[in-house]
């Protein structure tokens, strides 16, 4: 999923990770809560890793900036804050394709 | 039946989700940009980390639109020096680098200027969008481009905005500037346009200030002797920027003028005014006066300072051109700078260029207006201003033969005001006027590129390694009488039209003069014996910072470049000097408390200076404001209903030095007593000190820097991006002259030698508009300092 994830986001705009969760959520068809579970900590990572590494390399004067602008956080708590929003949106759309996929089981 | 219902509630949950990351969110008066966007590391502004290029690297730029190789040498601090075969591909690389590294500061400037602020910030900006477009904004760079178009010079801003283009052109969304994500809209294309509206803002800046409804009011209000009273264009002990024993003998177009009949009270709101100190300071001394024999250049042009800097550094080379300095994002060329032979800067001059004239309708269709006793039909342009998340709305601005109508009145058909200004159709070619610059070696070539400058007007100072120096109150200057210029006029008549502009080689210059130093700090261009009459466009020259150089500057010897970075940034009051001393004479004798014995001492022993750790510097500024609002109480009053000009602060001096007993001294509400300049002086000393202890009770240091702020702002203000609160000397009226957000935007010093000039120079900022990198602001606390740094102009590789 991590993989999938930034192979399509060069192609596709940022939101096509959750079509790709989505779609690899329905292959591995595992149920609904697992399947977020799936999503979440896959993307998290992807999102959180990717962050950490441009804070580590340069992004770490935007990224303290960035986290004045948006409410007075540091930058590294941007990474967090980052990851996590990548995490939901994985695991939603896993969990969307776990249950597509539970439709046409029987 | 569950399955689907699971998914469908997943599927909701997943969508609405996703949109609601990809949209702007409103809460309440904020508007968060899409999260999703800005925040995921693959396009998001982790994507923003550095500028583009860095400090110390080789670039070698290559792209089909250039003619030949191209080299760029970035200095460690991102200091592009371009190496180019040819001046088109110079220029070239000037643009596509201006994109690099001020991409976002090119867009919002030029929407700024032509009235295109709502298409990305809706509706809250729309008033303002509109007040650009009646002033005639675009149709000002509309008639610069028209110019260009038919000089060969046109090829450079091609050129230029082929490059800006080709860095557009690469741009993927992860690239964008911060700017651009945050307010979720794209980069479009660059235009010869552009650059044109880029100059027309810097016109307004500088030369659309006037007094000409404030004026009518007083002198309405007031009636001519008390207007003449109080608002003198001529002050005792004038140090003009021409020295006095130069003459005028040529024959001067005639322009004696009745006195054109009063307009009667404006009640017309006037807007956004540009702020009233933007000036500058320059001078050239010759090698009389230097150590090293040869003559020694400096510029410090006074400017909003914003972040990114509204200055870009650079060095152009090629064959036939080398030039260091900087330059204005979206312009081509180098506005400022230097070259092997020669040096060269600005002051804006400051003349009064905009007039005002009420036009009479025909009727409520106002299309037609009378003109001569005939009617004359206004040109009528409708105005589309796209706003973000709205229907287009249309605006009709109408043309008249003196300009466009600014100033509306819903009701009535006599009260609207046109506005003439010199910037809407000027004759000059700016780019002719920098590229000569750029590679002149002598004195006859600066005197031949300047004569294509016309707005907005400013002194050109001028010098050279064989040892010249002069300088040129250059630009297009209407014939007009004082008394046309000072108010409104009637629109009905062509009687009171301007009778045409002072010949370029009339204008006032002077070379290699005498006293061995030519300078100026936009005072007073001339002895009163020039033949053509002229008006401040704040009223009059108050010439602080103007009078201090030249009496600085008429007794320095052995000049070295320690020397004029001393005096660049000078923080001796004239001010503080002409005031202060009949202020405490009319305290002798006053019973005083303990916190008034303190701060009457600390002024006694203050030597006017605007230094860090001086008390004298708030103790003085906050008595004379007192004492200023205090004086002039009745115009205050006035002015709650009407717009009012206020008497200068050097008129309210001479009147405190000379006529203490004048009428003015006396407060309005005070009907028993009659005050005199000592009773207000007084007044207000008592009151001040009131202020400044409580300030101090709040745990303040009585010190100027602790009092004294600085707020150099991102364009955008946006406060994660600002620089707030630093910590400077000096104030407007030093020569190191430092307003709440503006002060010296450059400093330059060049001093000419037996080899290659010496330069040195810095601004408060830094190279790159990207507030991730770390030369966004890595040059402000040295330019705080007063520190500069040396400028190469590297040999050709």
């Amino acid at each position: 999923m991590i993989g999938a994830g930034f192979l399509a986001v060069q192609l596709l705009p940022w939101w096509s990770v959750v079509l790709v969760c989505f779609s690899v959520g329905a292959i591995l068809n595992m149920n609904g809560w697992k399947s977020f579970l799936c999503g979440l900590v896959a993307i998290f990572l992807l999102w959180g890793l990717s962050a950490g590494w441009d804070f580590h390399h340069g992004s770490y004067i935007i990224a303290n900036r960035m986290g004045t602008l948006l409410g007075g956080v540091g930058g590294v708590a941007l990474i967090f804050i980052t990851g996590l929003l990548g995490g939901l949106l994985g695991g939603f759309g896993s969990m969307t394709g776990g249950y597509f996929r539970k439709m046409f089981r029987r | 039946m569950k399955a689907i219902l699971k998914f469908g509630i997943s599927a909701l949950i997943c969508l609405f989700f996703t949109i609601l990351l990809d949209n702007p969110i409103s809460v309440g008066k904020t508007t968060i940009p899409p999260l999703g966007k800005l925040l995921n590391p693959f396009t998001g502004f982790w994507q923003n980390g550095q500028s583009k290029t860095s400090a110390n690297e080789v670039v070698y730029l290559e792209h089909e639109g250039l003619i030949d190789k191209v080299k760029i040498i970035f200095d460690k601090r991102q200091v592009p020096h371009i190496f180019a075969e040819n001046t088109e591909d110079a220029l070239f690389a000037q643009g596509y680098l201006l994109a690099q590294h001020r991409l976002w500061q090119m867009d919002i400037s030029t929407r700024s200027s032509s009235g295109r602020l709502s298409e990305i910030m809706g509706t809250k900006t729309l008033k303002r969008d509109q007040l650009q477009r009646r002033r005639g904004m675009i149709f000002a760079a509309e008639n610069a481009l028209k110019q260009w178009k038919t000089s060969p010079e046109f090829s450079f801003v091609k050129a230029y905005t082929n490059g800006v283009n080709a860095y557009i052109d690469q741009l993927k969304p992860a690239d964008y500037p911060i700017e651009f994500k945050l307010l979720n809209y794209q980069p479009e294309p660059w235009t010869p346009l552009k650059t044109a509206l880029f100059n027309k803002a810097m016109a307004e800046m500088l030369s659309r200030a006037n007094e000409d409804i404030e004026m009518t009011n007083v002198q309405k209000l007031l009636g001519d002797s008390i207007t003449a009273d109080l608002y003198p264009q001529l002050y005792p002990n004038e140090s003009p920027i021409i020295p006095n024993e130069v003459a005028f003998d040529f024959k001067a177009i005639d322009n004696t003028e009745t006195t054109p009949p009063s307009m009667g009270l404006i009640e017309h709101k006037v807007y956004s005014k540009p702020p009233s100190q933007l000036g500058s300071n320059n001078w050239a001394v010759s090698g009389n006066k230097t150590t090293s024999g040869y003559p020694i250049l400096c510029n410090d042009p006074h400017l909003g300072l914003t972040l990114p800097s509204i200055w870009f550094e650079l060095q152009l080379n090629t064959p036939d051109l080398n030039v260091y300095g900087v330059c204005l994002p979206g312009v081509p060329g180098i506005v400022i700078g230097f070259n092997e032979n020669s040096a060269w800067g600005v002051t804006n001059v400051g003349h009064d260029v905009v007039d005002w004239y009420k036009i009479k309708w025909t009727n409520a269709k106002k299309e037609k207006y009378f003109l001569n006793g005939q009617e004359a039909t206004a040109s009528l342009k409708i105005e589309a201003y796209e706003v973000k998340g709205q229907e287009t709305i249309y605006d009709t601005v109408r043309y008249t033969h003196w300009g466009p109508v600014v100033h509306e009145n819903p009701v009535e058909l006599d009260q609207d005001l046109a506005m003439r200004w010199v910037a809407h159709n000027s004759a000059g070619n700016e780019l002719k006027t920098f590229h000569g610059l750029n590679i002149s070696k002598r004195y006859v070539d600066y005197r031949k590129a300047i004569t294509n400058f016309a707005s907005p007007a400013q002194n050109i100072v001028y010098a050279n390694k064989e040892g010249d120096i002069g300088i040129t109150v250059q630009g297009q200057l209407p014939i007009r009488s004082i008394a046309q210029a000072i108010t409104i006029q009637s629109g009905e008549t062509t009687d009171h039209d301007w009778k045409g502009f002072i010949p370029m080689d009339q204008l006032p210059h002077v070379k290699n003069p005498a006293r061995g130093f030519v300078a100026s700090a936009n005072q007073r261009s001339t002895s009163a014996d020039y033949p053509y009459p002229y008006l401040s466009m704040h009223g009059s020259f108050e010439a602080y910072r103007g009078r201090t150089l030249n009496r600085k500057l008429d007794t320095m010897e052995q000049i070295t470049v320690a020397d004029m970075q001393a005096l660049q940034t000078d923080v001796y009051s004239l001010k503080a000097a002409e005031a202060l001393p009949s202020l405490l004479a009319f305290l002798e004798n006053k019973k005083m408390n303990k916190s008034e014995k303190k701060y009457f001492n600390l002024l006694k022993q203050w030597d006017y200076k605007y230094e860090r750790k001086a008390a004298g510097p708030i103790l003085f500024n906050n008595w004379f404001s007192i004492f200023y609002k205090k004086t002039w109480d009745e115009i205050y009053t006035l002015d709650e209903q009407l717009e009012m000009s206020f008497p200068s602060n050097r008129r309210t001096i001479v009147l405190l030095n000379d006529v203490p007993e004048h009428a003015f001294f006396d407060l309005q509400e005070t009907t028993e007593q009659k005050e005199t300049a000592k009773e207000i002086a007084q007044v207000s000393f008592t009151e001040m000190v009131k202020k400044i202890e409580k300030w101090e009770a709040k745990g303040n240091v009585l010190e100027w820097s602790n009092y004294k702020k600085l707020d150099i702002n991102h364009i955008g203000f946006i406060p994660a991006f600002s620089r707030t609160d630093l910590k400077v000397e000096g104030d407007s009226k030093t020569l190191n002259a430092i307003g709440r957000t503006w002060g010296p935007s450059w400093r330059m010093i060049v001093a000419f030698g037996p080899d290659k000039p010496k330069a040195y120079g810095i601004y408060p900022g830094g190279q790159s508009g990207n507030p991730g990198s770390t030369n966004y602001d890595d040059m402000l606390e040295d330019w705080a300092e007063g520190k500069y740094y040396e400028l190469e102009l590297m040999d050709r590789q």
